[in-house]
Order: C-alpha cells, then sequence, then structure tokens
C-alpha cells in the first residue's frame, strides 16, 4: 500500500515537474503570467489525439510531431503579450485567463465534452505486469520526464545559452547591460516552454483522460511548484512536484479523489501567504536606501 | 536661536531598525523643537530615508520610539501620523499618475488632518493657492505622470501642505534644482516655518541646508555622528570623513566601471 | 462635462429602457435577454467596487455561488421568503469576502487575483461533495420561483411574467448603479481612487489604506452575493459546475474590462453591448463553445482598448 503510493506519487510528480518547468520558464524569463498553460497542454494532447484517430500517426511519433508544433503556437502568444502594458504581471495574467477561455471553448467546438484517451505507448518488448508497482505507461511516463527535466537542467546551467537565460531571470536589467538580448531570450523561454508543454500533452492524454475543460488543474500544479521551488530552479521543480505528487495522492487516498481540487487550492494560497518571496524572481533587493 | 525655549515637537529616542538582516539604524537619538528647520544630512545608505519612513509609521522600529508632541505615536498606522499632523514628500516621486496636479492636491486637502482649523495657525490655503505657492499654477490641470521629476517634487510639497502639517518632512525636494529654483524652495522653507511650521529636511547634496537650517544632523551607516549648528556640524571631522569615504568610493567605482 | 449634460445620456437610456416594452413592441425574448443582461451587468458592478482598489479578483464566481446556495439551501429546506433568501446570500458572500479581507490583506496584483482564483474551489467542492447537504454535483432543483406581488387588480408576477421580470431586474440594476456610483464619485471613491493608483501615497495623505480596500471587498462579496441568490431564484436550479464556474468569475471581469473599468456606467454598457450579441447572434451561430466569445473579448480588449470602449468613443468623438 505505502509502495504503491509512493509509486504512484514519484511518477504524478515526476509529471507534475514537468508540466511546471515550461511554466517557470515562461514566467521566470519574461514575467508573463501563462494562465493559459494547462490549456496549451491540453491543446497539445488533442491534437496527439487527432493526429492518432485522424491520420493514423503511431502514438509515439505524436511526442516530436507535438513538440514541433507547440512551440509555434506559443512563440505566436509571445508576440501577442510583448504589447501588454504595465502591470505586466497581473495583466498577461488577465490576458491569458481570456485565452484559456477561448481555448476551452475552441477545444469543446472541435473535440466535444467526450473524455477521451490516447492509447499508451507500445511496449512490445516489455513483458506484460513485470513490475507490480509500476506498469510501464508509468515507467514511459517517468522516463520521459526525468529526461525532459534534466535536458533542462543542463541547457540552463551548463551552456552559454543557459547562462544568459539564467542572467534574465535573476537580473533582467543587469542582463540587458551586459549585452543580453532580453527580448530574444524571451521567445527563446516562450519556445522552450511550447516544447515542454508539447511534450506534457500526449503524455497527459496517456495518463488522464482529456477533456476540454481540465486545462485550469495543471495550470494550478505548474502554479504551486513554481511558487514552492523559485522560479527557474529545475531541480527544487522536481522536488516540488513529487511532494505535490505525494501530498495529492496521500490526500486523494485518505480524503477520496473528489476533494483533490481543493487540496491543491489550499496549497495554493497556503504558498502565496507563507511564501511571498516564491513568485520574486528578483533576490530580495534591501529596503529603502537613505 | 530663539527656538531652544519652545516645546519639544518630535522625538526620536534610541531609535534601532535592522532591515534584511542588515543593521540601518542604530541608537538614534533626536529631539526637534517646535518653528525648527533641521537637516539630516549624511553620505547615501546612511539611514536618512529610513528615519522619515520610521517617523511616518512606513517602517516599524526594531527597538525606541518616536514621540510627537509628547505622544507617543511608534507605529501608528501612516493615515493616523497624517491626521496627528506630520506629513511628508518622497525622495522618489509618487504623484497620483491618473489624477491632475490640481486632484492630487485635493485629495490632501480631503484626507489631511482633521479639524484643523481649531488647532492654529496652521496653512488654510485651497488647491489652487497651493500649487502656486509652489509654483505650479499653470500645470493644474496637467496629469501627475505628465509632470517632470522636478515638478513631482513640487507636487508632492502642495499636497503634503494640503494635509494642514504641523511638521513636514522633505526628503531631498533640492536635488537636481537650478540655483534660482533652490533659491525659491529657500523661501519657501522660511516662510513656511513662519507660518508656525516645523521643518525636518533631507539634503544629501547639502544644497538647500546651510542657508536655511537651524540645525544639522549628521548621519553616517545608521549612526548619529554630528548634531548642532551648520558650521560647527560641516566642519566636524566626523562629517568630512563620511563624506570624503564615499567621494573616494565613487571614485574607485568610477574606475572599476570605467575598465 | 457639466454634471447636467452628463445625466442626458443616462436618462435617455433609462427612458428607452422603460418605454420600449411599455410600447408593447418588445417580445418576450427581448426581455429575457436584456433582463440577464441588467443582470449581469449589476454582477458586473459589484465585481468593479473591489476592482477600483485595484484588487482585481478572478473569483467573484465564489461570493456569487455561496449566494445562491445560501438562497437555494434555506429555500429547499424551509420554503423561506425569497427576498429573505436573497439577503441572507449577501451574508454569506459578505462573510466570505471578510475572510478574503483578512487573509488577502497583504497581496497585491497577480497574487490576489491568483488567490481569488483559487478560493473559489473550496466552496465548490465542498458543495460538490457534501451530498446530503446539496445533493452534490445533481444540485439543487425546484428552488421556488420569485413571488408575485398583489396590489388589487395588478398581479405582478416576477417568477413567471418575463416582463414583470424585466422591470425587477431594471429596478435590480439601478440600485448597483448606485452602489457603483457611490464607490466613484464620494468621499469614499476618492479614497478608492488614491489606494488604487498609489497606495503609500494615499496613506501618507492621510487615507486609511487597509479600511478603504477591505471595505470594498467585503461590500462586493456582500452584492455579489446577492446577485448569486436572485440567481437561484431566477433559474429555479443550481449546481456547483453552474455557480462556480470560471464562466462566472470571468464574466463581469469582461463586461468591465470591455466598458471601461473606471467609469460609472461601464460595466453596465459593456453588459448591454456583449451580453445580446452573445445570445441572439453567437449563440445561434455556434450553439456549443460560444462564451469563447467572452475570453476573445478580454483579449481585443486588453491588446486594443486597454481603457474600455466607452473611453475609446469619447476619445474619438472628441477628435472628430
Amino acid at each position: 500500500m505505502l509502495l504503491q503510493l509512493i509509486a504512484s506519487s514519484f511518477s504524478l510528480g515526476s509529471f507534475y515537474a514537468l508540466i511546471a518547468l515550461g511554466f517557470s520558464l515562461i514566467f521566470g524569463i519574461t514575467r508573463a503570467f501563462n494562465l493559459a498553460h494547462g490549456d496549451l497542454i491540453l491543446l497539445s494532447g488533442y491534437l496527439a489525439y487527432a493526429l492518432y484517430k485522424g491520420l493514423g500517426a503511431p502514438v509515439l511519433l505524436t511526442l516530436p510531431l507535438c513538440m514541433l508544433a507547440l512551440p509555434i503556437v506559443t512563440v505566436v502568444l509571445h508576440r501577442f503579450l510583448r504589447h501588454v502594458r504595465e502591470p505586466f504581471e497581473l495583466n498577461t495574467l488577465v490576458v491569458t485567463f481570456g485565452l484559456s477561455m477561448v481555448l476551452q471553448n475552441a477545444m469543446l467546438l472541435a473535440f466535444s465534452a467526450n473524455f477521451r484517451l490516447l492509447p499508451k505507448a507500445d511496449f512490445t518488448m516489455l513483458p506484460p505486469e513485470s513490475t507490480p508497482v509500476l506498469n510501464p505507461g508509468q515507467i514511459f511516463l517517468i522516463a520521459l520526464s526525468l529526461l525532459a527535466t534534466a535536458a533542462t537542467h543542463v541547457l540552463l546551467h551548463h551552456t552559454f545559452l543557459g547562462k544568459a537565460l539564467r542572467a534574465t531571470i535573476q537580473e533582467r536589467e543587469a542582463a540587458r547591460l551586459a549585452g543580453i538580448p532580453v527580448e530574444r531570450m524571451g521567445v527563446v523561454a516562450f519556445a522552450l516552454g511550447g516544447t515542454l508543454i508539447g511534450l506534457a500533452g500526449p503524455l497527459y492524454g496517456q495518463s488522464a483522460y482529456l477533456q476540454p475543460f481540465a486545462g485550469p488543474e495543471p495550470t494550478l500544479t505548474a502554479i504551486i511548484i513554481t511558487i514552492f521551488a523559485g522560479v527557474g530552479r529545475t531541480r527544487g521543480i522536481l522536488l516540488g512536484g513529487w511532494i505535490l505528487g505525494f501530498v495529492e495522492s496521500a490526500a486523494a487516498l485518505v480524503l477520496g479523489s473528489s476533494w483533490r481540487e481543493m487540496v491543491a487550492a489550499v496549497l495554493l494560497i497556503a504558498l502565496l501567504l507563507l511564501r511571498p518571496e516564491g513568485l520574486l524572481t528578483l533576490r530580495p533587493h534591501r529596503e529603502s536606501k537613505a | 536661536m530663539a527656538s531652544e525655549k519652545r516645546e519639544i515637537c518630535l522625538e526620536l529616542r534610541s531609535l534601532s531598525i535592522c532591515l534584511a538582516g542588515s543593521v540601518v539604524l542604530k541608537d538614534v537619538n533626536i529631539r526637534v523643537r517646535e518653528q525648527e528647520i533641521v537637516s539630516i544630512i549624511g553620505p547615501n545608505g546612511a539611514g536618512k530615508t529610513t528615519l522619515f519612513n520610521i517617523i511616518c509609521g512606513n517602517l516599524r522600529p526594531t527597538s525606541g520610539s518616536v514621540h510627537y508632541r509628547s505622544q507617543e505615536i511608534t507605529g501608528w498606522p501612516p493615515h493616523r501620523i497624517c491626521h496627528a499632523g506630520i506629513a511628508r514628500t518622497f525622495q522618489t516621486t509618487r504623484p497620483f499618475p491618473e489624477m491632475t496636479a490640481r486632484e492630487n492636491v485635493q485629495v490632501g486637502l480631503y484626507f489631511g488632518k482633521l479639524g484643523a482649523k481649531a488647532s492654529g495657525p496652521a496653512l488654510q490655503l485651497d488647491a489652487d493657492e497651493l500649487l502656486d505657492l509652489v509654483g505650479l499654477a499653470r500645470k493644474r490641470g496637467t496629469r501627475g505622470s505628465d509632470l517632470t521629476l522636478s515638478e513631482q517634487r513640487r507636487l508632492e510639497v502642495a499636497r503634503a501642505l494640503a494635509t494642514r502639517p504641523q511638521l513636514l518632512l522633505l526628503d531631498e525636494i533640492a536635488a537636481g534644482l537650478s540655483p534660482q529654483a533652490i533659491k525659491q524652495a529657500v523661501e519657501l522653507v522660511r516662510m513656511l516655518r513662519g507660518r508656525g511650521l516645523t521643518l525636518i529636511l533631507i539634503d544629501h547634496f547639502l544644497n538647500l541646508t546651510a542657508r536655511v537650517s537651524d540645525r544639522l544632523i549628521a548621519l553616517d551607516q545608521g549612526e548619529l555622528i554630528a548634531d548642532g549648528d551648520p558650521e560647527s556640524v560641516l566642519n566636524s571631522a566626523e562629517v568630512i570623513a563620511a563624506y570624503l569615504g564615499e567621494r573616494q568610493k565613487a571614485e574607485q567605482e568610477g574606475i572599476t566601471h570605467g575598465a | 462635462m457639466k454634471p447636467a449634460k452628463q445625466l442626458i445620456l443616462p436618462a435617455f437610456g433609462v427612458l428607452i429602457l422603460v418605454g420600449w416594452p411599455l410600447s408593447g413592441l418588445s417580445t418576450d425574448m427581448h426581455h429575457r435577454v436584456l433582463g440577464m443582461a441588467f443582470f449581469y451587468g449589476a454582477f458586473a458592478m459589484t465585481w468593479n467596487i473591489s476592482a477600483l482598489t485595484g484588487a482585481v479578483s478572478l473569483g467573484h464566481a465564489a461570493f456569487f455561488g455561496l449566494g445562491a446556495y445560501a438562497a437555494g439551501l434555506t429555500s429547499h429546506y424551509w420554503q423561506i421568503s425569497p427576498f429573505l433568501g436573497v439577503l441572507l446570500g449577501g451574508l454569506l458572500g459578505g462573510v466570505y469576502a471578510c475572510l478574503w479581507a483578512l487573509l488577502f490583506k497583504n497581496l497585491r496584483g497577480a497574487r490576489f487575483a491568483l488567490a481569488s482564483l483559487a478560493s473559489v474551489e473550496i466552496p465548490k467542492t465542498l458543495a460538490d461533495n457534501w451530498d446530503s447537504l446539496t445533493s452534490g454535483s445533481l444540485g439543487l432543483v425546484g428552488i421556488q420561483s420569485l413571488p408575485t406581488l398583489d396590489l388589487g387588480a395588478w398581479h405582478i408576477a416576477w417568477g413567471d411574467d418575463l416582463k414583470a421580470q424585466y422591470f425587477l431586474l431594471l429596478a435590480f440594476m439601478s440600485m448597483m448603479v448606485l452602489f457603483h456610483f457611490r464607490s466613484i464619485r464620494s468621499r469614499w471613491g476618492w479614497a478608492i481612487r488614491c489606494v488604487r493608483e498609489d497606495e503609500l501615497a494615499a496613506a501618507g495623505l492621510g487615507v486609511n489604506v487597509g479600511a478603504v480596500r477591505a471595505q470594498a471587498l467585503i461590500l462586493s462579496g456582500f452584492l455579489a452575493g446577492i446577485c448569486g441568490g436572485l440567481y437561484a431564484h431566477l433559474m429555479g436550479m443550481i449546481e456547483p459546475a453552474l455557480v462556480f464556474s470560471l464562466h462566472l468569475s470571468a464574466m463581469p471581469l469582461v463586461l468591465s474590462l470591455f466598458g471601461g473599468r473606471y467609469e460609472v456606467f461601464g460595466p453596465l454598457l459593456g453588459a448591454l453591448v456583449l451580453y445580446p450579441i452573445d445570445q441572439l447572434l453567437f449563440h445561434s451561430l455556434l450553439p456549443v463553445g460560444h462564451a469563447g466569445l467572452y475570453g476573445l473579448m478580454i483579449i481585443v480588449t486588453f491588446l486594443f482598448f486597454p481603457q474600455g470602449i466607452a473611453a475609446w468613443l469619447q476619445k474619438r468623438g472628441k477628435s472628430a
């Protein structure tokens, strides 16, 4: 029982980290608060579903296709969001709130309110039920989530581009002065975020039902983990994902799964109240110089 | 000065404050008498604006107390301190951006000190007269955010006066002003004192101080290093050292920036 | 503009809105759609009362839903008078707003918006899971409709007669206009404006910032709760997914943004333009997913008319 709980929270949590990663990158680098994050993940999931159902594409192939398609969507989104005025955070939040409604209704129109599920990726080489704790689908989910997180970590910490991105997260103005093209970093962030969203979509569709109005939940997850971890910290995000996965699984076990949304909402409110620095990308500056 | 015999207007008793783990003010004791003009000088980071923030209730001191007219006001919320008769201007100006200059001043008149008429000689002017006083009569219809920096500074003085204060705290109002404008500011400060106000000025660049102050108080790194008449304070070894230290630091930074 | 001149347009508007149904040219569908436009306009104004202090809420569905459930449950179990139930709805909304005011007093901007968004989930999940009280996600059905007023020869059936309902909602909306007007044009309204534009400066000039923010939020929650209570009796049935929906949280935001957040008639104008367009035009074109229109309007308004159409039209009028 406990083993099962840990296993399921591990797989859920790893996937949560993947969800949060894209949000965190985009928010950290551009200050754009993307409330349509979850809806974009759903969009990617539906795209995979359409490719699979409509064109008969193998499920595994939908992954790279979505990872190529979603960055286009997010970069276009970036072009629009650049025109949003100050206060930028709040205003992007409101605009993407609108976008979230548009996407939900567009997906409703295109795919109806029925629950859709993508088949699990085909692993004929693995004997069925080879492991009692994690099924092959979960292993696939964990492996890809961790791989993507690791790749992002390497990109951020061991490449020149990553250095520029991190500098932009930490000290935006200083980065600009140091000659980093901050605007172009924004495009990069949205493209990277889009790739991660693209990956998350088909994975979402394999492990949970696609439904046009399901988007706010992953958005909430991403925000909770981002506040918990601080912006752009891959290891913190992974840890946050696991903790959130564990808390939600445990809460579902004790209270029943119907209380899950409330648990997430209470967690978010608690984090907003207790960790106000969680959404800061700047280091806390000294108060009032004389 | 005759002010020696007057009542004490504001008293700070062994005020200390820590912000973000560092000591910003350490055991500061200051007394200001009614109708006195006192300037607080000191290099960057001395804790001057923090002092204003504590007096006005924007920050709570770690220890020590603030007394205004023999009443302890430590930890009062800012609006209550305003109603008690203390008004201030901000170093980084904060006009209401979408309101016209006139509306900015009207806010002070509307919400400032209550029952000011009963309590003596403070200014009783309407919004246009106040704008005229600071030389903004022609800008009364301009939005706060469209004013230049020096106009915003003057607007803040008018707005603070609109609350009918007995004690006025002016934070760097002379920074970046032309000699002509500084002369006007000096006249304004003298006139206000003549009307019965007590004034505390912050003056980093010593533009205003020497000419109008009865007394200077020098701070350096949160500590009070000199308190007395302008001449003796400006000539004291500690003050010279503090300012020289800053200049050297600035020069060194200039060199590293240049490299 | 002189005050007298400012009143001409609204007076004209009232004349049309009152006179048109009396002229006999209108149909029941018009009464229904315009009546609901009044209703959502009123709801938008209650939202705007707190938004005027700068606290943009994405969670007013919480007050609305709590109000609807307070009215629905008291009607369901005790059959109390709908008017009393509506008032109870307001009280419950007000109590929840008090909680917000207390807990969220240090949250600003995006943080406040997020906290408000999350706050909807708590009463929603409760209503969804407390089966024995609320019948869960099935919702409450058979809530009493609005009563009939007997005035001798006149029977004003607010529940059944859509024309009577139209006038009731017109009156309801006018009451909210009054509250909204007081939150802009009064001493309190000035305090609200100061808080919105610069809290620190406002406090230094004698405005009790904390009190103003709390008062506006609590009044807003109370009135939004009243809207929810009225909704329960208008519809006769409520369910958690309906009254705690994202759509209801977004609606007042869209209408106010579109009409102009800082104008007395802004939110109402937004409702009178957008709601009929949605219901009469888009509803028939797109039976499914027409609610996306509101999302689209947020984006369009934000990118092209950041001050709202009222201000934009005024500016155009001046330059022309």
